[in-house]
């Protein structure tokens, strides 16, 4: 019963984050690509972030950026639901990497491309993006110690 | 794959299976992203995307016709339309499904009773993703863009996770 509540519940605050959570990311998103393109103003505007570059501004959608975020919290409640410090590890670590992305798609905007920085958009928006959240939740719950103490049955 | 299973085998197994999914699924996910060989599949892949939601959704009451010079266009009774691109094969959760049950230490005859009805079962969702986007970009434009973007890739991960824990918690034995 426990584990139906907590699964319920974290698919639920999956979905909500989900459905209301990328306009306030795109806050945190536009402050922290504001400080990695010093001179360049990138304010939010909904779930995208506008950075006004020159001749016109261009959009980043932190839609398709932040979405791994909640899946990753989801699906450690259902599969590990325990390990909470190494779920808050992997949550900013997760968090770098989406501002990361972020600043990248920013200066693919700015007119500053390169193969590899658009390799690695591509690659986070083909499958790393889903992939990570996942890698993650499979070695927070196979890494587990095992369990220590005598089983009732044993101890008879 | 639980590593409570069995306290030492088990527990080999599982971390196996922690060091393997994410280096196979990483590898086939960069292979398909990369290799021409494999993006053209993919356009060939996008083309039946295109071709079957053609076909499925009159079946359910939803008149569309295929326009463009591949009929990637699908166009509802009213014109509005959506275009099915390379990214919306569903390709990225099909192949971390497809390499979780491949680690998995299992039968090679009970993963492909898995894997075929399971990757079955993920095209169908991508086919009501495309149905939905198409009705949402008539009825909820604004909304478009995040079920695009955002919920319908968290869901088709999701829904690959969920079939996966189904399946390796329920039926799966080791080989």
């Amino acid at each position: 019963v426990r584990r139906a509540f907590l699964g319920g519940a974290a698919l639920a605050g999956a979905a909500a984050v989900l459905a209301f959570g990328s306009p306030l990311y795109a806050r945190f998103l536009a402050a922290a690509v504001a400080l990695t393109h010093p001179g360049v103003v990138v304010r939010p505007h909904g779930s995208a972030m506008v950075v006004h570059a020159e001749p016109a501004p261009g959009k980043v959608s932190v839609d398709g950026i932040f979405w791994n975020l909640p899946v990753l919290v989801c699906l450690w409640v259902l599969v590990v639901g325990g390990r909470w410090r190494l779920l808050t590890v992997a949550v900013l670590l997760l968090g770098a990497l989406q501002v990361g992305m972020a600043h990248l798609e920013a200066g693919i905007v700015l007119g500053r491309t390169t193969s590899l920085r658009y390799g690695l958009v591509r690659a986070w928006h083909h499958g790393a993006a889903a992939l990570l959240p996942l890698a993650v939740v499979a070695w927070g719950a196979l890494s587990r110690p095992p369990r220590h103490g005598v089983a009732p049955s044993e101890a008879a | 794959v639980s590593p409570e299973a069995s306290p030492v085998g088990g527990r080999r197994l599982a971390l196996r299976f922690g060091v393997l999914f994410p280096l196979l699924a990483g590898g086939l996910l960069l292979a398909a992203t990369f290799l021409p060989w494999a993006t053209a599949a993919r356009e060939r892949l996008a083309d039946g995307v295109a071709a079957t939601a053609g076909v499925l959704f009159p079946l359910v009451g939803y008149e569309v016709r295929r326009e463009g010079p591949r009929g990637r266009i699908l166009r509802a009774a009213d014109g509005h339309g959506v275009k099915v691109g390379t990214e919306c094969d569903a390709l990225a959760p099909m192949l971390i499904l497809a390499a979780a049950v491949a680690v998995s230490p299992v039968a090679w005859g009970r993963k492909a009773a898995f894997l075929v009805p399971g990757l079955v079962l993920l095209a169908l969702l991508n086919q009501v993703r495309i149905g939905h986007l198409l009705w949402l970009s008539q009825e909820n434009p604004d909304l478009f863009r995040r079920a695009h973007e955002s919920w319908w890739p968290a869901g088709l991960v999701l829904a690959a996770a969920g079939l996966f824990l189904v399946w390796a918690r329920r039926r799966a034995a080791p080989a």
